[in-house]
């Protein structure tokens, strides 16, 4: 299973998220806080030529997925992209509450036939051994609000990726990829911000050609351990790469951006974020020539 | 010591599955078992299968894993206890922060470690984010001359309702926002303008019920500078932690949060020219082994687990947090005075 995007918006904008600066964060957010604005630039990005989404479970993305069914022209033809679990949600929940408390209240909204499967009993709050049945039903509480769209991959969050990676969890990434695929015919993929380690990794334990999500820019910004390292094994792994971080959180120019990355083999698809229609559609068709997508107006 | 520095981590909450993670991911060190009481927890270690042993009982795991260093990230009110065990167990120990509850507990481990030799490291790992590292370097480098005011802030959109567990109770927390978060401010300032002379605090509660959701504090250092930290977890607009400091200089201002370092100098100096420089994370920052949490994380463990090898010493010491938490006593102990003014000197 591959994703056949070359080109991906990013949802960094929308939720709020801003690596150069919180403040530009805040702004964006308030401004995308009107889905109409979220829809609008989606449409002006897959018109040219951006014809995947990246979505993070955040509690926006509901709205999101909602008026995406409604939209005749997006709903048959844009992929979705999710990426699991919207973090900053489950990090506030276990300082205010616990990481015990955070499972369970989760759980809650598991149907009761997913509780049971899990051990959690009605109303006890009592969690039993199965990590991995508590991971499943997890992942199927996240992907709810996408049902009935059209989802083609599906990412794990870099933290958990890479605490994967370092605890070299080899049975979790593997019901990871088995999971995704048999329970949502979807394709399994794992964003990473330590892309020396988690490459190494899943290459030790023989994962074939999987799908990743990895920063590649000039700059070098949050490509671990080095830009060096990250480049070597884009060579000597094969895997279906999709670039992130290209612009280096705004700090590189996206001619720069476009020039480092066709210098490089082995980027298949590359995901950026965006905030007005003029950028989006600029952004589209400079990265669009590095991967081969370009639209013409 | 083996050729890997071996750890074990006490508690595996969030910050014990991170610091377990970065003792695997760093070159040089690996993780050899872990200490978490809750069951299910345990059970999830296990199922990772890493085949590494998950002990109920921190003694047990001390008594039966030879281990060189050991994360403990249990509530803080059984850091001291723990932290001394590993210690007349020959480990070296990252605690995480605060320290304590109050900083006379922390006595006996700080005179502990000066007579053992081993390293003691407490988490404030804000030293460690690019921005703040190069902001006291240019404090230190003395293109700003002398500091004269300072204003600090942690904000946070994350309580807004009564939080349960051990984070809401002054007994096993030591306290609520400035304890958990606020410190982080006070451990920088320390850092940078030295520990001050007097404090004030004001603070109150709205969601929390035993704990302080809000705190406005003020600092004298004795050399004249004044300084102030306004701190909350129920603020909105803050997704992520909001960490910020202004320092108001004779020659300038530098402004430091998160993402951004921004510079104003009336005269230039040394590297930097007059009038605004501005720096930013991707400029500032450099590959690290892994991020997991933030590269902040892995830069801070990577200084402990360098420093058990002896390679190279530690800054953010028991003794330095030490000196934090006796400011955090004060400051509480200000509070629980409407806001009198408390001399540090006069306070245990």
């Amino acid at each position: 299973m591959e994703i056949s995007d070359k080109l991906i918006l990013g949802h960094n904008q929308f939720f709020g998220v801003n690596h150069l600066s919180s403040a530009r964060g805040v702004a964006t957010e308030q401004y995308f806080s009107s889905t109409e604005n979220v829809i609008s630039l989606v449409r002006t990005a897959y018109r040219a030529g951006v014809t995947g989404l990246m979505l993070s479970t955040h509690e926006r993305a509901r709205a999101i997925a909602e008026a995406l069914r409604n939209d005749a022209e997006l709903s048959s033809n844009l992929r979705l992209h999710i990426l699991l679990p919207y973090m900053a949600k489950y990090v506030r929940m276990a300082n205010e509450r616990g990481s015990i408390s955070m499972l369970e209240e989760t759980l809650k909204q598991a149907t009761w036939a997913e509780r049971m499967a899990i051990g959690l009993k009605a109303g006890a709050g009592v969690l039993k051994k199965d990590l991995l049945a508590i991971l499943a039903a997890l992942i199927k509480i996240e992907l709810l609000p996408f049902k009935g769209l059209n989802v083609q991959s599906v990412f794990l969050h870099n933290s958990l990726t890479d605490m994967l990676a370092a605890l070299r969890a080899t049975e979790v990434v593997r019901f990871f990829l088995k999971n995704i695929t048999e329970e949502f015919g979807a394709c399994p993929a794992f964003c990473t911000l330590s892309a020396g380690l988690t490459m190494s990794f899943f290459r030790d334990i023989g994962l074939e050609a999987p799908v990743i999500m990895a920063p590649f820019n000039p700059a070098g910004f949050q490509m671990n351990p080095s830009r060096e390292r990250c480049e070597q094994l884009l060579q000597e792994y094969p895997c279906h790469m999709v670039a992130m971080s290209v612009l280096a959180a705004g700090y590189v120019t996206p001619a720069d951006a476009a020039r480092y990355l066709s210098s490089l083999t082995g980027i298949d698809s590359i995901i950026f974020g965006a905030s007005s229609a003029g950028h989006v559609t600029e952004l589209a068709g400079v990265l669009g020539t590095v991967v081969g997508q370009t639209v013409t107006p | 010591m083996s050729a890997n520095v071996r750890c074990g981590v006490i508690g595996f909450g969030k910050m014990g599955m991170l610091h377990a993670s970065l003792a695997n991911a760093i070159e040089g060190s690996q993780l050899a078992a872990v200490c978490e009481p809750n069951r299910t927890i345990r059970n999830g270690f296990e199922t990772l299968g890493s085949n590494l042993p998950a002990f109920e009982n921190y003694a047990d795991m001390l008594d039966q894993v030879p281990l060189d260093a050991v994360f403990i990230c249990t509530p803080p009110s059984s850091h001291i206890q723990i932290a001394t065990e590993c210690v007349r167990k020959g480990c070296h120990v990252f605690i995480e922060k605060p320290l304590c509850l109050t900083a006379e507990a922390a006595q006996p481990l700080v005179a502990l470690l000066k007579q053992t030799g081993k390293i003691g490291m407490v988490g404030y790992m804000m030293r460690f984010a690019d921005t703040f590292s190069k902001a006291r370097e240019i404090v230190r480098q003395g293109a700003l001359g002398r500091v004269l005011a300072c204003r600090g802030a942690t904000k946070v959109s994350q309580n807004y309702k009564a939080g349960k567990g051990w984070r809401y109770s002054r007994k096993e927390s030591g306290g609520g926002v400035l304890i958990a978060q606020g410190i982080h401010m006070v451990d920088l300032m320390c850092w940078m303008l030295g520990t001050p002379h007097s404090v004030n605090l004001r603070s109150s509660n709205h969601y929390s019920r035993t704990v302080e959701d809000f705190v406005q504090a003020l600092f004298s250092w004795k050399d004249g500078i004044i300084g102030s930290l306004d701190s909350s977890w129920s603020v909105d607009g803050h997704r992520m932690m909001l960490t910020s400091l202004e320092l108001t200089c004779e020659n300038g201002t530098l402004a430091v949060d998160d993402d951004t370092v921004r510079l104003f100098l009336r005269k230039a100096a040394g590297e930097y020219k007059e009038g605004w420089t501005s720096m930013s994370k991707p400029e500032l920052s450099k590959g690290v082994s892994a991020d997991i949490g933030g590269t902040l994380y892995t830069k801070q463990d990577e200084a402990f687990l360098r420093a058990v090898r002896g390679q190279g010493k530690i800054e953010s010491d028991v003794r330095s947090a030490w000196s934090v938490q006796h400011v955090i006593d004060c400051l509480y102990k200000s509070a629980d005075e409407n806001g009198a003014t408390v001399d540090l000197d006069k306070v245990f």
